[in-house]
């Protein structure tokens, strides 16, 4: 059974708004540099958390992401705040690869 | 050719504060507003003669050398009730509990506001404002008012002493366990004003309670005020407090407070202190382990900008054997603000096996801000382990370099350094809302 993550971890606190909290696993998106088509572009991009705690989640990506000075960052691991503006949660699941897909079929 | 010369002189300040208008008659007239008892007035009576033959502090006494007055305009306010203005929410919330255990809300010159529940009044527990301590629980308070701080220790104690009339009483029973709690405000706008107040709780043998104390008000550009308070904590053998305090003046309240724990033998404290406002602070506060075996904790936090200058005096004194006190300042500074820390472990003669450790850590965030750090011990028994440490620091470049190659921007990269630094002080603080509150007056305090 999935639970709605949506209302998994919200926090509320006197005269804050809500924010969701983000657990290792979730898939995320994080607002950063990386390329689509060639091309250099910040815009929201997916990843996986893979570290987090009360203040802070570590999002792993599959492809290049870069500092906004331009320095690619080698791991692919970009940090954000829990509750930033810079990270929501995934709007779309991930694509499967070709290859799970076949083993599915098989 | 004639030269021009160019004198500039700097104003003439006199050596001391201006003297307060003030008179005998003031304090008889709030003793009688109040309908105080005769012993009452008469104590009122005693700490007005203590104020009149105290000097004002000068730069010349040590505890004041490095906390000027001088331009203080006590000759300016005036005895008057507070601006009606409505209590922010926040400062209502609960902070250390669920549900509110009772809530008292203090505004000089307005009748308080109580919540109390009926079990908390069931089990015998008194939560009163002045008035109402001095007219039904008078016994209670003549046995413990001044007895744990005496208006003799100063003239801001003196003053308080004799003329605070707003403040509260509270009192638990011997054995009582309180769950909940007793959050007490005091909500005091208003420029041109002079306002006293005090806070006395008492917990008996073997009982436990937790009291938030929260003293505020909107900054008032018009002109300024002048706050003296005297808080007495007094513990009965193995009774257990958890006293939070929050200092949140408006940036025009020159603040003087008198603050003690008493406690005897086996009695916990676990004090937790907050300070971000006022134009300027000088804050007594000690911890007196009267009793083997007694513990007193104390975490300490304040948030200085613009021209804000805190000072914080802090006193373990270890008066028994086996007695332990842990206290932990933190600081940070920006602008022009100065601190003050000087703490002073005292152990007595005989008071072997005591374990007293103090440290104040500061950091500065701009090249104008100053803090003064000034640890001491004076031991009198030979068989104790005491320590202490003070820093004063800067932020670091290679943190903030690191979190930065994470893709955080330089704001945030030194915001989340500044929360590490405050982390040991947040880690010591067993209540969430109280973490959030400090979190959110650090938030304040750096985008301002």
């Amino acid at each position: 059974m999935e639970r709605s993550k949506e209302r998994r971890n919200p926090v509320a606190t006197p005269g804050k708004k809500e924010i969701h909290r983000f657990e290792v696993g979730d898939l995320v998106e994080v607002y950063c540099d990386h390329n689509r088509d060639g091309e250099r572009v910040r815009d929201w991009l997916q990843g996986v958390v893979v570290q987090a705690d009360y203040k802070m989640v570590a999002v792993q990506f599959l492809e290049d992401v870069y500092l906004t000075d331009g320095w690619m960052v080698p791991d692919r691991v970009l940090w954000c705040q829990q509750g930033s503006d810079v990270i929501r949660p995934a709007t779309k699941r991930r694509r499967r690869t070709s290859s799970r897909k076949k083993k599915k079929k098989s | 050719m004639t030269t021009r010369r160019v004198i500039r002189k700097k104003p003439q300040i006199a050596d001391r504060a201006a003297a307060f208008p003030f008179n005998e008659g003031d304090v008889r007239e709030v003793s009688l507003a109040l309908q105080e008892p005769a012993w009452l007035l008469e104590r009122r009576m005693q700490a007005w003669d203590l104020f009149e033959k105290t000097p004002m502090p000068t730069l010349q006494d040590e505890p004041w050398r490095r906390t000027d007055i001088r331009r203080m305009p006590s000759d300016q306010v005036a005895l008057k009730p507070a601006r009606p203005d409505p209590l922010p929410r926040e400062l209502v919330a609960p902070l250390a509990s669920e549900e509110h255990g009772a809530l008292v809300v203090l505004s000089p010159g307005h009748p308080a506001q109580f919540q109390v529940p009926e079990a908390m009044a069931a089990q015998g527990v008194v939560v009163a404002d002045w008035g109402r301590a001095a007219s039904q629980h008078g016994e209670l308070l003549r046995k413990y008012l001044h007895s744990v701080v005496s208006p003799a220790e100063g003239k801001f104690a003196a003053l308080a002493g004799a003329l605070a009339d707003h403040g509260a009483f509270i009192y638990v029973p011997a054995g009582v366990e309180l769950t909940e709690a007793v959050h007490i405000v005091l909500w005091a706008p208003g420029g041109g004003a002079a306002f006293f107040s005090r806070l006395l709780v008492v917990v008996e043998e073997g009982a436990s309670a937790t009291v938030v104390y929260e003293a505020a008000s909107p900054t008032d550009e018009a002109a300024e005020t002048v706050h003296a308070g005297i808080v007495e904590l007094f513990m009965a053998p193995a009774a257990q407090l958890r006293f939070v305090e929050l200092q949140n003046w408006g940036r025009h309240v020159w603040n003087f407070t008198h603050e003690r724990g008493r406690l005897e033998r086996d009695a916990k404290l676990d004090w937790i202190f907050g300070a971000v406002g006022s134009r300027l602070t000088k804050n007594f506060t000690e911890i007196t382990l009267a009793g083997q075996g007694a513990e007193g904790r104390m975490s300490g936090f304040y948030f200085a900008d613009g021209v804000q200058h805190l000072d914080h005096d802090t006193q373990q004194n270890h008066l028994a054997p086996d007695t332990t006190s842990d206290l932990m300042f933190k600081g940070a500074l920006k602008d022009r603000s100065r601190s003050v820390w000087q703490g002073m472990i005292y152990v007595a003669p005989g008071a072997q096996k005591t374990d007293g450790y103090q440290a104040n850590r500061n950091l500065i965030l701009s090249k104008g801000a100053r803090a003064d750090s000034i640890p001491g011990l004076e031991i009198l028994a030979d068989d104790v382990r005491c320590t202490h440490g003070a820093t004063v620091s800067q932020l670091e470049e290679e943190p903030i370099f690191y979190l930065m190659t994470r893709g955080l921007s330089r704001e945030l990269a030194e915001r989340l350094v500044i929360d590490g630094f405050f982390a040991p002080v947040m880690d010591r603080i067993p209540f969430s809302g109280v973490r959030e509150r400090f979190a959110a007056m650090i938030d304040r305090k750096l985008v301002s």
